[in-house]
């Protein structure tokens, strides 16, 4: 995740609640799955961790990103894609992972599909995906705090 | 077998400030890389304060004299930037188009990054808690014992990362004198790749580093490692596996022996895991391990690097899995390898090697490195084709001269005690 997104900013560097936070849309031609990983920083609750994750996540359904940010995450998406086509093995695994789970042409007008979307569609799309009753989340725990085996979250 | 070719033009300047820039411009590439090695890294480390080199280079883009951290970000991130540091220095990769912005920013970081406070100590904090979680991670600890095993007091035996004890002890202003004292114009070596002109770039860096002091060359002193003999370690933590690293000092880089060394690692323990002999015997046949390899040629550097050996197994399988290291490197030495095994591994190598140089940022690395061990310009091509002339009798001789089983250092991790690792071992010598 990068340095100016809303997670880093808030729990890396101005609340010191995690040494690292990265998320990961995994879609599929089934439904797929949407990643949060975070990595509490030493002695911090889980529970305080996770109720900053899901008070941003609040803030990305109640409010509409503002322009700036909406139209700097588009740069950073159209930058990333530069990245992840600069060989020709990046762009036949992208036509490929397209093609298996979608059509190969979607590849191709990635971008011009990011510049299409909306800072409407996407609050849109966090209140209806980013529900906590459609989501599972687990802690991974030192075993001083866990115990000596698999336990269900408090 | 015939070699493919492989070449990287580049046309090499001295910057005013004593710095070599290497420029290799690569027509319609949609990215362009700068790498930033600054001689001396961890050998630099004061006594007590392992890691100095590496919070130097890590935390250079935490804040410089002109801008904060958050500003660095704001300006580098949507233009498809991003820069790292460690030990070595700095490396950064950018859209094209924005190339100059990275000098820009690199340029600042090297000459004036400020190592703000409040930024140090966050970082820290974050790099303590990951040294915290490694403390107990028997494969992470088993690495490091290895290595202190092999390299003994030499900084190349030390976590270049500092430790739980000397990065407490490393503050802000340290970091600031640290930069200041040794990231020096005449220490810097500085590879660009991208569709760029040589010219431009070599004008654009010798303003951007106009104000840098070219200060005095790196000076290594010489080096010295224990003896290649066997000296045994254990970390002990309750888990199911062991990791077992076996293996002593390798060679150095400009060694006369690399490419067969290569050859001999892909037909040992290197490559896709399908055909090399320790992955068919130990992982397919015997099924003791999911990961297991041996390679003495890609930690080979300016300095020896290491032979080493490794598998993640049971405790109840670690002698067997020893004896086979064991056997397969006596095997390797008395016996001469097949024409169909060698050239399973000659076509492997010489089909794959030409595909890690597609990327930029491997494209700069690697004329840093050509540039510090003096390779000649041809030296890819070159070594390609000495890949391709390896042969049987070659394989053989350099597994003679360069692996020493009876002189190995074993390193295990997991739940076993040093006694027991002892008597484990003891039964597998000749």
């Amino acid at each position: 995740m990068h340095g100016l997104s809303r997670l880093y900013r808030r729990l890396v560097v101005e609340q010191r609640l995690a040494t690292s936070v990265s998320s990961h849309n995994d879609s599929r031609v089934e439904a797929g799955i949407f990643w949060l990983f975070v990595e509490a920083a030493q002695d911090v609750d889980p529970r305080r961790l996770e109720r900053a994750v899901d008070e941003e996540i609040g803030r990305l359904v109640a409010k509409e990103a503002g322009a700036a940010e909406l139209r700097r995450a588009k740069r950073l998406i159209a930058a990333g894609e530069a990245h992840e086509s600069e060989t020709v093995s990046d762009i036949a695994e992208d036509l490929g992972a397209f093609a298996v789970d979608a059509r190969w042409q979607l590849a191709l007008a990635a971008l011009d599909r990011i510049a299409a979307v909306s800072a409407r569609s996407v609050r849109e799309c966090a209140a209806k995906l980013l529900l906590p009753r459609r989501r599972v989340v687990g802690w991974c725990l030192p075993r001083s705090s866990a115990g000596p085996g698999p336990r269900r979250k408090p | 077998m015939i070699a493919p070719k492989l070449t990287i033009p580049f046309v090499r300047f001295e910057l005013r400030c004593g710095a070599i820039l290497v420029v290799s411009p690569r027509p319609s590439a949609p990215i362009a890389s700068i790498h930033v090695h600054v001689r001396g890294g961890p050998a630099l480390d004061p006594p007590g304060r392992s890691g100095m080199a590496f919070l130097t280079g890590a935390l250079a883009d935490q804040g410089t004299e002109r801008r904060s951290e958050e500003e660095i970000a704001t300006a580098l991130e949507p233009e498809g930037g991003e820069i790292a540091g460690d030990a070595g220095g700095l490396s950064g990769s950018i859209v094209n188009d924005r190339w100059e912005l990275l000098v820009d920013l690199l340029a600042e970081m090297l000459t004036s990054a400020s190592y703000p406070a409040a930024e140090v100590s966050r970082q820290k904090q974050r790099l303590l808690d990951r040294l915290l979680v490694e403390r107990d991670d028997p494969r992470v600890q088993g690495g490091l014992l290895f290595r202190k095993l092999v390299y003994g007091e030499h900084w190349l035996g030390r976590a270049s990362r500092g430790t739980l004890e000397s990065l407490p002890r490393i503050e802000a202003r340290h970091l600031r004198a640290f930069r200041k004292a040794n990231w020096v114009g005449r220490r810097a070596v500085i590879a660009v790749c991208g569709d760029v002109d040589p010219a431009r770039v070599r004008r654009k860096f010798d303003r951007a580093l106009l104000e840098w002091a070219p200060g005095k060359r790196h000076t290594p002193n010489a080096a010295k490692f224990p003896p290649v003999a066997r000296r045994v370690g254990a970390f002990t933590a309750k888990r199911q596996q062991v990791h077992l690293y076996v293996g002593h000092l390798g060679i150095a880089r400009n060694d006369p022996d690399y490419a067969a060394l290569v050859l001999m690692d892909h037909v040992l323990g290197t490559g896709p895991g399908f055909t090399n002999r320790i992955s068919r015997k130990l992982r397919d046949e015997l099924g003791l391990a999911y990961s297991v390899s041996a390679n003495i040629h890609a930690s080979a550097g300016l300095l020896p690097g290491t032979f080493t050996a490794y598998i993640g197994t049971s405790p109840e399988h670690l002698s067997t899995a020893a004896r086979g290291f064991v056997e397969e490197i006596r095997r390797l030495q008395s016996d001469l390898v097949g024409k169909d095994e060698l050239d399973v591994a000659k076509s492997y190598l010489l089909g794959s090697f030409p595909l890690g140089f597609e990327r930029a940022a491997r494209r700069a690395s690697y004329l840093v490195s050509a540039e510090l061990h003096k390779f000649a310009p041809d030296h890819l091509e070159r070594l390609l084709a000495e890949f391709a002339s390896v042969s049987a009798d070659d394989v053989r001789r350099v597994a003679r001269a360069h692996l020493f089983p009876d002189g190995s250092c074993i390193a295990a991790a997991g739940p076993i005690r040093r006694p027991e690792l002892l008597r484990k071992m003891a039964s597998i010598r000749r």
